[in-house]
């Protein structure tokens, strides 16, 4: 065989296999170009959807925040009305009771003092659930604020104590208030706040039981430092709650059921502003309940011990709210006429003489001319308001404003910053709105008695 | 370039010059491959270069021919190899005006980042022109290529090559169908 063809045959041969094999590669990465361009425009057309959903996500989370916004808006529109509504309510209210307070004190007829008294409950049922409304309106608002001063947890449960002592015995119901062994005496926090969320729990607890009686206990749960937390147990032997409704309760306007509110009243306001009041001060509340057999409502709520832990003075001076009065003469600067009305008539009875300025200008302009013991200042009024006109008396050159006068401010206002402010420009104490004649008395005793009757006061 | 050209061209040596002719150009010419091609490698155009010239002397035939009638030839090899690009295109306009993608497709599938000769094609009914710009410089080359493609759709073409710089890089071909 001719070895030239042969290699020319083998050559053919293998040139033929290279181009199979150059065929399959071509076509292979011809595949694989097309495949790549394929996961190229997926992965393009990817990246576009994912720009336009994320488009689409931030559109509807601008349209959240706007729709959240209005809601809010609404709530605080909803809240402001309340509040308003409420203080507009309490003015006329805090005629009646003020004048029913005179009628019952002085009347002989005994069916006057029981109608009277009848007016007096009503009228003091209405202003708490006006109370409670302009308390949650206020919370829901954001505008509350906690005070931090030492306090005795001792006088917190006295107080309590007094507060329902007389309803307790009324309705033949037990009430104890227990601390446990060995609590700390002086206590840093907001003792307005506390009593208000145990005043609440127990108040709720009368309410809802009708044989037995309520049981406060207080003990420290947990001490580290100069941190305590302290775990407060309100029991009764009430109605009980059903189970379902017991995350309900402390829900606004929520009621375990529509017949509780019927048969005992209330707004349903009372344990949403206790919830918020705790949970506010970085506290827990809950409730354990049997029906039939009673609740118990626990509150874990964090305290501070008072710097050195000293005794504090009891505030209250049994013997202030009997003290002659007559004599004392008091500027009342008040711009509504039928508050004005009021305290007249309760002052007199105690032969303490009054004049009035219906606004903070006329009370400097009384003030140059007459000599006073006491001023009584109510804070809002037109042409100028309490809290200015004292700082002007206050910060008089000349003693023709009487600069060192005691000034007790009249305020409807409970809250911790309003209290700052009046004190801060000087006002000696302050009264809430509607005035009791019990607690006026013990003030003008305690500012103006020095002046009274001869008998010595301190000041 | 690619190595198909290479393959190509040494096949149509063979066939028309004999293996001699074959051999002896790539052993004269220095070559960095040695003249081993596969068609799906790729390769620097000079050797391209180098083996036309050395044809050119050992064949006495001119370079521009010698191009010409390669790119004729690779255009009818190109047919029977790719024939799905020509089972879409129904005459030589169709298929020139399609030629970019094609060139880019099977180019870039191996090689992303070849460097690559463009086509820029404006059609006007029957005249077409076709702007072939290549640092490469084988404007003959593409003219067979072209003619070649007018042989295979079978059409009457009048070509005008009009060069727009004057180191070739650049080359206008004005296509004119005629009638048949």
């Amino acid at each position: 065989m001719d070895s030239a063809e042969s290699l020319k045959r083998i050559l053919l041969r293998e040139r033929a296999a290279r181009k199979a094999a150059e065929e399959i590669i071509e076509q292979k990465s011809l595949e694989l170009y097309e495949k790549n361009l394929e996961l190229l425009q997926l992965n393009e057309s990817l990246e576009a959807k994912i720009v336009e959903r994320t488009a689409e996500i931030e559109a509807s989370r601008q349209e959240l925040i706007r729709a959240k916004e209005r809601a809010e808006q609404a709530d605080r529109a909803k809240s402001d009305f309340l509040s308003s509504m409420s203080h507009e309510i309490r003015t006329p209210l805090n005629s009646i009771i003020g004048l029913t307070e005179v009628i019952v004190s002085d009347s002989r007829d005994p069916v006057a003092i029981e109608y009277g008294q009848a007016i007096q409950s009503s009228a003091e049922t209405l202003l708490g659930i006006i109370n409670e409304i302009l308390d949650f309106s206020k919370i829901e608002a954001g505008r509350i604020s906690f005070e931090q001063a030492d306090f005795s947890l001792a006088e917190v449960a006295e107080n309590l104590r007094q507060t329902f002592r007389i309803a307790a015995e009324r309705r033949g119901l037990q009430f104890r208030v227990e601390l446990a062994p060995g609590m700390p005496e002086a206590l840093h926090g907001d003792r307005l706040k506390l009593s208000q969320i145990l005043i609440n729990l127990v108040g709720n607890g009368l309410k809802f039981t009708r044989e037995g009686g309520v049981e406060v206990s207080v003990w420290a749960e947990s001490r580290s430092g100069a941190d305590c937390v302290l775990r407060f147990g309100v029991k009764d032997t009430g109605i009980g709650i059903p189970a379902e409704k017991l995350g309900l309760i402390f829900e606004r306007f929520q009621q375990a059921n529509s017949s509780t509110q019927r048969e005992f009243g209330g707004t349903g306001l009372g344990l949403a502003i206790t919830k918020r009041l705790v949970e506010l001060q970085g506290g827990r509340i809950w409730a354990e309940s049997e029906p039939g057999k009673g609740s118990v409502f626990w509150v874990r709520l964090p305290f501070s011990f008072a710097k050195g832990q000293e005794a504090l003075p009891a505030e209250a001076d049994a013997g202030l709210a009997d003290a002659d009065l007559s004599g004392l003469s008091v500027l009342l600067v008040e711009d509504i006429a039928a508050n004005r009305f009021v305290m007249e008539q309760i002052l007199r009875r105690r032969q303490v003489r009054s004049d009035y300025a219906a606004n903070g200008l006329l009370a400097l302009e009384k003030l140059a001319e007459h000599r006073y013991d006491l001023v009584l200042m109510d804070l809002h009024m037109p042409v100028m308001d309490g809290i200015e006109a004292t700082r002007r008396i206050r910060e008089a050159k000349t003693q023709v404003l009487q600069p060192d006068i005691p000034i007790i401010a009249l305020t409807a206002d409970a809250f911790a910053e309003v209290r700052e402010e009046l004190l801060a420009v000087g006002m000696n104490d302050f009264l809430f709105k509607p005035v009791r004649m019990e607690e006026l008395y013990r003030k003008l005793a305690l500012y103006g008695g020095r002046k009274a009757g001869g008998e010595g006061m301190k000041g | 370039m690619k190595g198909m050209v290479f393959t190509e061209f040494l096949e149509m040596v063979e066939e028309k010059f004999g293996f001699e002719v074959a051999d002896q150009i790539v052993s004269e010419a220095a070559l960095a491959s040695g003249g081993s091609y596969t068609a799906v490698g790729t390769y620097d155009h000079q050797e391209m270069v180098a083996l036309v010239v050395n044809l050119s002397k050992a064949s006495g035939m001119p370079v521009p021919d010698l191009l010409h009638a390669f790119g004729v030839h690779l255009f009818g090899r190109f047919s029977q190899l790719y024939g799905r690009f020509f089972s879409q295109a129904g005459n030589a306009f169709d298929f020139l005006a399609g030629i970019d993608n094609y060139i880019h497709v099977e180019v870039r599938k191996l090689y992303p980042d070849a460097e690559l000769p463009s086509f820029l094609v404006r059609r006007d009914g029957n005249r077409m022109e076709l702007e072939y710009s290549s640092s490469r410089r084988l404007g003959d080359f593409a003219r067979g290529l072209l003619d070649g493609c007018v042989a295979h759709f079978q059409e009457r073409m009048d070509i005008q090559a009009e060069n727009l710089s004057e180191d070739g890089s650049r080359v206008l071909f004005t296509l004119t169908r005629l009638p048949a």
